[in-house]
């Protein structure tokens, strides 16, 4: 067969889906192709959506996608041996939860997000492994598949953390532990009802739990913990460099972390049936390969689009709009019929735009900073004693707040270190 | 068709006299009279089978039919369905048992579009139900992952296969009485349209895997067909067969024939020993019957260790040498 | 040559045990969330027999799979695979777990097909493992039947079988138009090509309702299929499972051969 495509998507995950729904709705003749025997089937993550991507693509999304639930209860907690403090943000909502964090299952979602991009008229193949580039003199023409070649005027690679083919195209050069973070998970299920009860959470509303702190054992990363409909996501991210050089495992983190009170509270009973590990890119601007040449752009986590502020990790809604980004530079350069490198910058130009770039630029800093230790041994460690010499009344007279803090901090961190690392901190979040 | 009375069973022959399965069904027959009512019949077809036939009664049949017939060779299951289509409908049998065998897998659906009847393939349990006065069928399905039990229905016959040494054994009594019918001449041909070429016999290696009192199985862990060796060399010195799951048979290490499991053979040794097997349900479902199970595998937690009674949880090429070395010793 | 192969859309074989849960009430199977059906691993096989056949004999490939209309699936993986044309049947008012029903009614779609040689099966379906639609077709639609086929050979007429024993093969010769049902001996199924799978996504798959093949009727039709399910449940094979314990491999192996010597009726 020589039929000839105008793009060809590598990988099924939030950025190829987006980027093949975009073109294929624009006419243009669209292939994908996901290794998974469906997509979804491989991959895996944390569980919450951030950011208005998705309701721009399927404005219907909120009846038609798989949400698990909606997150209306988010909190941030700082885990010690001795115990933990926890922020509780739940906001006052009336009306319906909000777009802006929604949980879902990558296995249920893809494969919905998968279904819209064939609707949407492009040819989606699973189980195949894209396995090289065409080129044609530094042009990228197409893509191989074992003896079969498919061509196309534009390919995007929104194939995931690793990008092999991104190396390929000559965009970057293989990536290190350092820029990598490793995430590891259980689904753990449950009964709807003892999660509504659990989480205080009632219907469609979720919650996200996010933990920094002991769970990593210095390793720069952290825990989190998601209601899905009838089931727990309950896993930690670290720094895969520093996870090595420690020689800890990250299995072993999870399940040391799933025995800490704040969490083994949540899970008990519960039976868990799936575990899954996977990288994520986060090492911000400085491990972004090149974004495109001729013929063939990047987008995702290929392209190292995540950000990992500290608090929370967002990929998914960058993967999207990065892959909107490039379906527009290619529905533009079509029109042109014109797919060299030049005509490609429009990609760039559209991410600066919108909020990936800018975003990226603004937290660029953060990677670094996050590799602070301190943050997840020190400073949990610091306000729970803080918190503990006010509220535990031990029978001696009481010291003020501030004087207690102060005496902590000059013994447990130095007020020199903490200024520093706290203005250090103000870059990031 | 409501008042239909008695018990048919298909006959098959094995190496010496009646196949073992025949017998294990006239003894699950008697105990389905209640129900059934009537009698036990026993068809046997085939060139000169009458010579079966008291044995065929010693083992619980009353009346036992003898179709001697050359033809039947040429076009089994052809000439099986008819025998059994006609003899149904003319003794008004309600439930007619055969063999989950090469040939009960084809006739008993054949027999039962033509009959109209009710129809359960491959029971391990089948009982009456006087109360509700109907049979009671059990099955695995999903590859062993569910059991379905199903009631026959009232005034249809019931045609049904059944699993080989699922069932309780059976009852040898010379001195019962029956009578044996030849039914050659009153047999009406039908047309034959699948006609037999040859039928060969592929030895299984070592000893004969479906009544070995012990057997030892590999599994893909094994890895290959030199693993294959230390497998043979424990079935040798355990005086038992040997076996393998699905993945040793696809990757060709071993012979089909020897493959345990839903789609090869069901076994129920004194002591089955899995090396490497992961416990898939359906290989499971193949050794059920087994008295004693013993599992050596490297991963503590596969399946197979739940359905063991003993496990040895070790990398197979480090503990077999050692197994070998112990039994040699042992048989010196 | 025209082969019909018969395909099924059947829950994943390989789902792990965890995944598999019965609705006990209503004795029904639940299909697990977010893991799609598949085609019955021995239609593959099926397929990968006609393809065969049609490569040695050549020939036209029709795929025909009685389901839900999400069977469009598997008849497009078939497409992949390298058959010609597929169909769906699908009609609300079918009850699709009685396999006498889906007998008649793949044998009325048949004979809306009108002309075929060879019709190929699984061996079973591997959802409720009866491995009797291939014969019970043969009957209703008057034609010679092979079962567990390993190889196939057709000539000009007819059609030699082998056919799987449990201590051996034999070979089977019927006249054509006949019914094989394929067991996993044959071989494995192919693998489709990814432009196999571009040209199946194109392809228009009709949907055949009860009207269409003639079978409104089917429902009471005196079908007394497997009578009634009474019960279905998830067995428990659990064992009390003795580990033996020992540092070394010898040590464990000395224990194992004393443990099953002691089970042994007759010691060496
Ligand atoms: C534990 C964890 C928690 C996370 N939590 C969050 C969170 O809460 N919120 C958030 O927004 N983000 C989160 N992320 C990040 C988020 O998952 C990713 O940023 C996002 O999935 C990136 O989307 P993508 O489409 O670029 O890549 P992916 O989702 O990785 O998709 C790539 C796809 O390409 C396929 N593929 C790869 N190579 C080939 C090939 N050669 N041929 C064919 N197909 C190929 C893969 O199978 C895959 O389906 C988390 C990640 C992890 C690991
Ligand atoms: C329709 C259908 C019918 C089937 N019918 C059958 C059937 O009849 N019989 C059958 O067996 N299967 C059957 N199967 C296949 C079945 O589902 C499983 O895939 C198969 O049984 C797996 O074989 P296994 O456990 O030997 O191999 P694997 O799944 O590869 O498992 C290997 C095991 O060996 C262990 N291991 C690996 N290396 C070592 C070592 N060095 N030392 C010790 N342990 C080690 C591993 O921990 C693992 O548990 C069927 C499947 C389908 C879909
Ligand atoms: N609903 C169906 N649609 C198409 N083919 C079927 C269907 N049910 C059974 N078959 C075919 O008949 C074979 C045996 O099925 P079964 O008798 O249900 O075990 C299968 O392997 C298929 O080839």
């Amino acid at each position: 067969m020589t039929e000839k495509f105008d793009a060809i998507v590598v990988g099924g995950g939030p950025a190829g889906c987006a980027s093949a729904c975009v073109m294929a709705k624009s006419g243009l003749n669209v292939l994908l192709f996901e290794r998974g025997q469906y997509a979804g089937a491989k991959n895996m993550w944390g569980g919450a959506f951030f950011g208005p991507q998705l309701k721009e693509l399927f404005p219907n999304f909120r009846e038609e996608a798989p949400v698990e639930r909606f997150v209306t209860r988010h909190t941030f907690s700082f885990l010690t041996k001795k115990g933990s403090t926890t922020l509780d943000f739940k906001p006052a909502f009336s009306g319906p939860p909000s777009d802006n964090g929604f949980i879902v299952m990558r296995a249920k979602f893809d494969k919905w997000l998968a279904k819209k991009v064939e609707q949407a008229g492009a040819i989606v193949v699973t189980s195949m492994l894209v396995d090289d580039l065409l080129l044609d003199g530094g042009r990228v023409t197409g893509v191989r598949i074992g003896k079969e070649e498919f061509s196309s005027d534009a390919v995007i690679l929104a194939e995931g953390v690793n990008g092999i083919l991104a190396q390929k195209a000559g965009l970057c050069s293989g990536v290190s532990a350092d820029n990598m973070k490793q995430g590891v998970k259980e689904v753990i299920a449950l009964p709807k009802q003892t999660i509504e009860d659990r989480f205080n959470v009632n219907g469609s509303e979720g919650a996200a739990m996010e933990f920094v702190g002991s769970c990593t054992r210095g390793v720069p990363g952290g825990g989190f913990l998601y209601t899905n409909k009838e089931s727990l996501s309950v896993g930690i991210v670290v720094e895969l460099g520093a996870l090595v050089k420690n020689r800890l495992k990250a299995s072993d983190l999870l399940e040391e972390f799933k025995e800490y009170p704040d969490v083994a509270r949540l899970i008990r009973g519960g039976k868990t049936v799936e575990y899954s590990a996977h990288l994520i890119p986060t090492g911000g601007l400085k491990m972004m390969p090149k974004l495109f040449s001729a013929g063939v752009l990047v987008a995702g986590d290929a392209a190292a689009l995540v950000l990992g502020t500290g608090l929370i990790l967002e990929g998914a809604n960058f993967a999207m709009a990065s892959g909107v980004a490039a379906a527009e530079t290619v529905i533009t350069a079509k029109k042109k019929n014109d797919f060299s490198e030049t005509a490609l910058r429009d990609y760039e130009r559209l991410l600066r735009e919108g909020f990936v770039l800018r975003d990226m630029h603004t937290f660029k800093e953060t990677p670094r900073l996050l590799k602070n230790t301190r943050i997840y041994d020190l400073y949990p460690e610091v306000v729970f004693e803080v918190l503990e010499n006010i509220l535990e009344n031990d029978g001696k007279p009481r010291t003020k707040a501030y004087k207690i803090a102060g005496k902590v901090i000059k013994t447990r961190v130095g007020f020199a270190r903490l200024l520093s690392d706290l203005w250090a901190m103000r870059k990031m979040t | 068709m409501a008042d239909l009375k008695g018990i048919l069973v298909v006959g098959e022959l094995g190496k010496e006299g009646l196949a073992s399965i025949t017998r294990e069904l006239l003894g699950v027959a008697r105990e389905l009279l209640d129900v059934a009512e009537g009698e036990v019949n026993l068809m046997l077809i085939g060139e000169d089978v009458s010579s079966y036939a008291e044995e065929g009664i010693a083992f619980g049949a009353d009346k036992v039919y003898v179709v001697n017939d050359v033809s039947a060779q040429e076009f089994p299951c052809d000439f099986y369905t008819h025998a059994v289509d006609q003899f149904c409908r003319k003794a008004g049998i309600s439930l007619c048992l055969m063999g989950h065998t090469d040939l009960g897998r084809e006739l008993a659906p054949r027999a039962a579009a033509r009959l109209r009847g009710c129809i359960c393939m491959d029971c391990v349990e089948i009982r009456s139900d006087v109360k509700e006065k109907e049979f009671v069928q059990l099955r695995p399905v999903f590859g062993g992952k569910a059991m379905a039990e199903t009631a026959s229905q009232r005034g249809v016959i019931q045609i049904v296969t059944v699993r080989h040494k699922s069932m309780s054994g059976f009852v040898h009594r010379s001195d019962r009485r029956g009578d044996i019918i030849d039914w050659s001449d009153q047999l009406q041909k039908g047309p034959v349209r699948t006609r037999l070429i040859e039928r060969k016999t592929e030895e299984q290696e070592g000893v004969n895997i479906e009544n070995a009192p012990i057997i030892v199985a590999g599994g893909g862990g094994i890895g290959g067909k030199e693993g294959f060796e230390l497998i043979r060399e424990l079935g040798r010195l355990l005086k038992g067969a040997v076996g393998a799951s699905r993945v040793p048979v696809d990757e060709g290490w071993v012979h089909h024939n020897i493959e345990i499991g839903q789609t090869g053979k069901i076994v129920s040794p004194d002591i089955y020993v899995a090396v490497a097997i992961s416990g898939a349900t359906q290989h499971i479902t193949g050794i059920l019957g087994s008295k004693c199970i013993v599992a050596v595998n490297k991963d503590p937690d596969a399946n197979i260790f739940k359905v063991s009674d003993v496990g040895v949880v070790a990398d197979y090429k480090e503990l077999l040498p050692y197994v070998i070395e112990h039994l040699r010793g042992a048989s010196k | 040559m025209e082969i019909i192969v018969l395909v099924k859309e059947v829950l994943d074989p390989d789902l792990p045990p965890s995944k598999f849960s019965v609705d006990t009430k209503n004795n029904r199977v639940i299909p697990p969330e977010g893991i799609p059906p598949v085609i019955s691993p021995y239609d593959a096989v099926a397929i990968e027999a006609a393809l065969r056949i049609k490569e040695e004999a050549g020939g036209r490939i029709t795929v025909v799979s009685l389901g839900n209309p999400s069977a469009e699936a598997v008849v497009r993986k078939a497409l992949a695979m390298g058959a010609d044309a597929g169909i769906v049947v699908s009609d609300p008012s079918f009850d699709l777990e009685d396999s006498y029903l889906a007998a008649h009614i793949l044998t009325q779609t048949i004979r809306k097909i009108g002309k075929y040689d060879l019709i190929l099966c699984g061996r079973q379906a591997v959802d409720w493992d009866r491995g009797v639609t291939g014969p019970i077709m043969a009957e209703y639609l008057a034609v010679p039947v092979a079962t567990l086929a390993r190889a196939i050979k057709v000539s000009d007429r007819s059609v030699r079988v082998e056919r799987v024993l449990a201590d051996g093969h034999e070979t089977l010769e019927m006249d054509l138009p006949a019914i094989i049902t394929v067991s996993n001996e044959f071989g494995q199924a192919r693998i489709p090509s990814a432009w196999g799978v571009i040209k199946a996504v194109k392809e228009e798959i009709p949907v055949w309702s009860a009207k269409d093949i003639g079978a409104e009727d089917a429902q009471n039709k005196d079908n007394p299929g497997e009578g009634r399910l009474r019960r279905l449940y998830i067995p428990s094979y659990e064992r009390k499972c003795e580990f033996l314990t020992g540092e070394r491999p010898e040590e464990l192996a000395a224990a194992l051969v004393k443990k099953i010597y002691s089970r042994e009726t007759a010691s060496p």
